[in-house]
């Protein structure tokens, strides 16, 4: 995998089972933020074979394997003069959900009281937990959280382990990459250490 | 593809932008703005103004119009665009809804500014559909032109000057047409070549887009 001149990700043969949660760790730099891209099919590899939910590259990109994918990154893709209410509606809409089942959503990541405020009103860590409440409304079936324990509270914490935990009780694959695998550890099946975009540890968490 | 994905799109677009007020509180003023300077440059000719107040609206819509469609959109930013993507909307959706509310916004500027015009330049008030019919091709030429434009230099830096680069040129038919329109309306003239001119424009505009909205999306993949 390479982006420009510079290659990102090289030998990288990872498989990641329904129903399991990986970790990806390692130094800035080593890929892991691109391996999710790659699994999110939202980058082409340059070289090799990219499967998910039983489809291969090119197929991955289509819209009905698209939808059962919810990258949750370090920017949560909100519009923000719209609320969170909106932002979340919004996806509820263009994925024949009711407006109700947005606001159940954000409500279940504890921002109800928060609905109704302009995202640009809101804390980096209400947006990342908005960010939480569309992975909970789009009920993926691979889940792919960047960095998801990044500015949330110690109180919000544990929220990351219940959307991973849902998605995972559906029979759903979940990757998460972090830093702080201490916060992860409670909920990983599987984690990995990626150096120079090389797989270089492998191992129960 | 899901047509109906269009509607709340453009809601969210439009609403965003309603409340960000950035056509509102600065495009309108500012192209206002543009309108009563040239006539004060112009000076106190009162029959050369009636003259020429149509061109300077059209040019005005022009310059400032496409500087509407390089607002941040709810689903033009990268970002945005991902989760839209994976939530399975299709490109071509995408640069629709875009394109309309772009649509909608210049509308609103044009019914702003034909009032103001209006006042500043007293042009001669004859053939009103006609006009409105070329106001309406010329709003969905600009949006969609701009648009597309927006997507080929999402991923430049210099996105701000190029946009009005690429678009002033290819919008000269509709103004011409617009500005025909008008002036064929005071000698009693058909202003059905001129309509013509601009529709088929728009055609041409809207299928370029609606051709490359997926190649330009996933090229960037």
């Amino acid at each position: 995998m390479r982006i420009g001149r510079t290659r990102v990700l090289a030998g990288l043969d990872v498989t990641v089972a329904a129903g399991e949660v990986v970790g990806v760790t390692g130094p800035n730099g080593s890929g892991k933020s691109t391996l999710l891209r790659v699994l999110a099919t939202l980058r082409r590899p340059s070289r090799g074979s990219l499967d998910i939910l039983g489809r291969s590259w090119p197929d991955v990109s289509s819209p009905d394997v698209r939808r059962q994918i919810v990258l949750v990154g370090h920017d949560p893709g909100l519009h923000p003069d719209l609320t969170l209410a909106e932002n979340l509606e919004l996806v509820a809409a263009l994925s024949g959900l009711s407006p109700a089942s947005a606001r159940r959503a954000l409500a279940d990541v504890g921002l109800a009281a928060a609905a109704d405020r302009p995202a640009r009103a809101c804390s980096e860590g209400m947006r990342r937990r908005s960010g939480l409440a569309r992975a909970l409304l789009c009920r993926p079936r691979l889940l792919l959280l960047d960095e998801p324990h990044a500015s949330l509270d110690a109180a919000s914490r544990p929220l990351v382990a219940a959307v991973a935990d849902q998605v995972k009780a559906r029979g759903g694959a979940v990757v998460v990459v972090t830093h702080d695998l201490d916060g992860a550890a409670g909920h990983l099946d599987r984690v990995l250490r990626l150096e120079g975009g090389r797989l270089t540890a492998e191992g129960c968490a | 593809m899901n047509a109906s994905l269009v509607r709340p799109l453009v809601r969210a677009e439009l609403r965003a932008e309603f409340r960000a007020g950035e056509v509102v509180m600065t495009t309108i003023p500012f192209a206002a703005s543009g309108l009563l300077v040239a006539a004060i440059a112009i000076g106190a000719d009162t029959p050369l103004l009636r003259r020429v107040g149509p061109g300077m609206l059209w040019t005005i819509v022009l310059l400032f119009g496409s500087f509407v469609t390089l607002r941040r959109t709810v689903s033009g930013e990268p970002t945005r665009q991902e989760v839209l993507t994976l939530l399975g909307v299709d490109p071509v959706i995408q640069w629709v809804a875009r394109a309309a509310s772009s649509t909608v916004l210049l509308l609103g500027v044009i019914a702003v500014l034909v009032p103001v015009t209006v006042v500043i330049y007293d042009p001669p008030l004859t053939g009103l559909a006609a006009q409105a019919v070329a106001a309406v091709l010329v709003a969905v030429g600009l949006g969609a032109l701009g648009t597309l434009a927006a997507d080929l230099t999402a991923s430049t830096r210099s996105r701000t000057s190029l946009v009005p680069l690429i678009v002033t040129p290819l919008t000269l038919p509709l103004v011409l047409a617009a500005v025909q329109v008008q002036e064929g309306a005071v000698y009693a003239a058909s202003p059905w070549p001129w309509l013509l001119l601009a529709a088929l424009t728009d055609v041409t505009i809207v299928l370029a887009g609606l051709l490359a909205a997926r190649p330009l999306q996933e090229g960037a993949v």
